[in-house]
């Protein structure tokens, strides 16, 4: 069973999180230390700094085994902030998956339609499969999840817009001028919001310019945002060739005024210019927004695009919960079909090795000189045989096991008693057989050399061998 | 073969229709940015069959596709689709495709009703090729120009009015703006090379029937439009807006002398 336990902003504030938030080492150690016991059978942690949750896959689905897992995963999240025990949530099962897929497509985000968690839930994996915490269960889970997530992200228009004022500024830039590298921008004042601006002009690649009433305050303020100090008597000159200019001063009059403008406009050839007016009182005259080539936004302007991102952004969370449905209703399909999983791989090995045994016998007698890549050919033919004969009755378990009064565990019984499956040995399932296509055929060392785990015994089956590992349904 | 011609003209129209529907759809999503690569492929693939058709129709018809002015409307628009197809790679103008798309239709299915007339024995095989060619082109070059013009002002008026919802995400102004600039750069020469060598034609073959007037005065009108557009941007720096406007202008007498080509059978006309 699925089991995600953890809090996140909707239920721990910030003191609790950055108590309980890890750093990969510590993550690593975590993973550790909950993989010694008995009831965990696969897990990762993912850790934001808006959410700390530990995503685990139990050996079976029991409860005792579920309650006990929950159990580890909460005491492991309490010893790093005694404080969270009343932040700390537990979806299990559906619930889960449901949980994990709306993380991922940041459904549940502080900001709804960030990117970051995707990724940041990728290395998380990424981290657990480097120290052999994930197998195939989480694998299946995380597959699906990311599909899901990215259907999300492109299927909606969750991601779309900025939702911050400096990042609407730096996007509304870009549409109008395309790219910002070597744009000329000019930031007028030191307003802690145009910094933010400047800032991000400046990551993009524009070229600024700092202009403040005093040189010695402006120099850190230019050399905070990677630009060149001038005075606000420059301004007008500066104003001739700017493209972008993000005022944000404490002046009670209008900075750049129409008349200020009105001629150097025909001296930049009507070259468009993008006004970013963050101050309050404005600093740029309202009347410069109407000039051919001027673009004027202050800042309940730029308030405005924010909330209709949001706004947008709302409407497309209920678009993105279809999809979501859609990812659990797979997974429960998935969960439900792996049910017969062991039957069907039983009944595979079955004919298999009843296959195995005939020609076996041919082969130390009337096929004794077949080469080795003729017995590789016999091996494919075997498989591919199978493969054909048990097509029709394994299409027909697996559609048992989607049904919703599944009688797939009558079925599985049915076929156990009918083929006397319990006693094949799980070792045998996938794995072409040595003595058929010979000791030192390539076929054979491609297979022998690979980890027993994966493909389990290549040593002939034999009446002992039955008795070590057993199917259990 | 002429079944063949009919298969591959109507492949081109379902390519076109479903590219357009794509781009329209890619359009109406608000606020995410128009990125449509199997719209721009199934446009490509129309544009293939496009030219299959073109290539093939001529063969049925004995003539040389840029000899004769039935191919015209239809060549235009694929120099359109495919300098769209060209131009995309690497800026994002994927949202002219819901411009060029309907365009490209439109064209390719007028083009059928426009009558072939026989090359008068007075002309210049080589020059009337020539002619055609340049005025094809140029025609294209700046429908795809007006095309950019109609997005920058779509873009303008939503920045202007602060409401960026309803659409999705265009090119930028200042793409839109150059590009509008650049093909109307390469346009220009060609449309002055077609109304130089079309009024030579007209001289020699003394046309005075309304029809070809109009069609010679809706050229030179058009020409003069774009000649204003660059003559303006290059000693004033009228960009935008302006530029805009005046290249709309200029694709509108276009759009009017094409449609003196099309309407010229229907009313009984002669060239």
């Amino acid at each position: 069973m699925i089991i995600v336990t953890g809090l996140s902003h909707h239920t721990a504030d910030i003191s609790i999180r950055e108590q309980v938030a890890m750093s990969a080492e510590e993550e690593v150690d975590l993973l550790g230390s909950l993989l010694g016991l008995v009831h965990v059978g696969e897990l990762f942690v993912v850790s934001t700094c808006n959410r700390v949750e530990i995503i685990a896959a139990t050996v079976d689905d029991a409860e005792p085994t579920v309650s006990a897992c929950v159990a580890a995963c909460r005491a492991a999240l309490l010893a790093r902030c005694e404080r969270a025990h009343s932040s700390i949530y537990t979806h299990r099962d559906e619930n889960a998956v449901r949980h994990l897929v709306k993380v991922a497509s940041s459904l549940d985000s502080l900001v709804v339609g960030e990117a970051q968690i995707l990724g940041q839930i990728k290395q998380a994996y990424e981290r657990a499969k480097n120290s052999a915490a994930v197998g195939p269960v989480l694998h299946q889970l995380l597959t699906r999840v990311t599909r899901g997530a990215k259907r999300v992200r492109n299927e909606t228009s969750i991601g779309v817009g900025q939702v911050s004022v400096p990042s609407i500024a730096v996007d509304l830039a870009l549409q109008i001028f395309g790219e910002l590298r070597g744009r000329r921008a000019v930031l007028v004042g030191a307003g802690e919001m145009g910094q933010m601006v400047a800032r991000l002009l400046s990551d993009a690649g524009a070229k600024l310019k700092v202009v403040g009433r005093d040189l010695e305050r402006t120099r850190p303020v230019a050399q905070a945002v990677g630009g060149s100090a001038h005075l606000m008597s420059e301004l007008s000159t500066l104003l001739l060739d700017a493209e972008i200019v993000v005022s944000s001063t404490a002046a009670q009059e209008h900075v750049i005024t129409q008349p200020m403008l009105a001629p150097r406009l025909k001296q930049r050839r009507r070259a468009n210019l993008f006004l970013i007016d963050l101050a309050v009182p404005r600093d740029v005259d309202p009347r410069v927004g109407d000039m051919e080539g001027v673009f004027r936004y202050d800042v309940d302007d730029l308030s405005h695009v924010a909330l209709q991102s949001a706004e947008l952004r709302k409407k497309e969370a209920d678009a993105a919960r279809v999809i979501v449905e859609q990812v659990v209703s797979d997974w429960q399909r998935h969960a439900q079909t792996q049910q017969v999983t062991p039957t069907i791989k039983a009944l595979r090995a079955k004919f298999r090795l009843g296959l195995e045994a005939e020609l076996y016998k041919s082969l130390r007698t009337r096929l004794k000189d077949l080469t080795p890549e003729q017995r590789t050919a016999v091996a494919k033919m075997l498989d591919a045989g199978i493969n054909r004969i048990l097509h029709g009755p394994i299409t027909h378990l697996r559609n048992e096991a989607l049904r919703p009064d599944a009688s797939s565990e009558d079925m599985a019984e049915m076929l156990d008693e009918v083929f006397e499956l319990r006693s094949i040995e799980t070792g045998e399932l996938d794995v072409p057989s040595v003595r058929l296509i010979g000791e030192g055929s390539p076929a054979a060392q491609k297979f022998s050399s690979a980890p027993p785990q994966d493909f389990g015994s290549t040593a002939p089956p034999s009446d002992d061998s039955a008795q070590t590992k057993t199917i259990t349904h | 073969m002429e079944a063949l011609a009919t298969v591959v003209f109507s492949l081109a129209v379902v390519a076109y229709s479903v590219a357009t529907t794509e781009f329209f759809l890619a359009l109406s999503r608000p606020g995410a940015v128009v990125r449509s690569s199997t719209s721009s492929i199934t446009m490509g693939v129309g544009a293939i069959m496009h030219a299959l058709h073109i290539v093939i129709a001529s063969f049925l018809l004995h003539t040389c596709p840029v000899a004769s002015m039935r191919f015209v409307l239809s060549l235009a628009a694929l120099v359109a689709v495919i300098s769209f197809l060209i131009l995309r790679a690497g800026r994002r103008i994927d949202a002219l495709g819901a411009f060029v798309g309907p365009l490209a239709l439109l064209l390719l299915i007028s083009s059928e009703f426009v009558e072939t007339t026989s090359v008068p024995p007075q002309l210049s095989r080589v020059l009337l090729m020539l002619h055609v060619a340049a005025n094809l082109f140029g025609l294209g070059f700046v429908l795809l120009a007006a095309g950019t013009s109609t997005f920058y002002l779509v873009v303008e008026r939503r920045l202007r009015a602060k409401n960026m919802s309803g659409l999705g995400r265009l090119p930028a102004l200042d793409v839109l703006d150059r590009l509008g600039h650049r093909l109307l750069l390469i346009g220009f020469p060609l449309l002055s090379f077609g109304c130089v060598t079309g009024g030579m034609f007209l001289h020699q073959l003394d046309v005075n029937s309304p029809a070809s007037l109009a069609r010679a005065v809706l050229g030179y009108a058009a020409w003069v439009m774009v000649f204003v557009v660059l003559l303006q941007r290059a000693l004033l720096g009228f960009s935008g807006r302006r530029s805009a406007y005046g290249t709309l202008a200029g694709a509108l007498c276009i759009a009017l002398m094409l449609m003196v080509y099309l309407v010229r059978p229907l009313l009984g006309v002669g060239a």
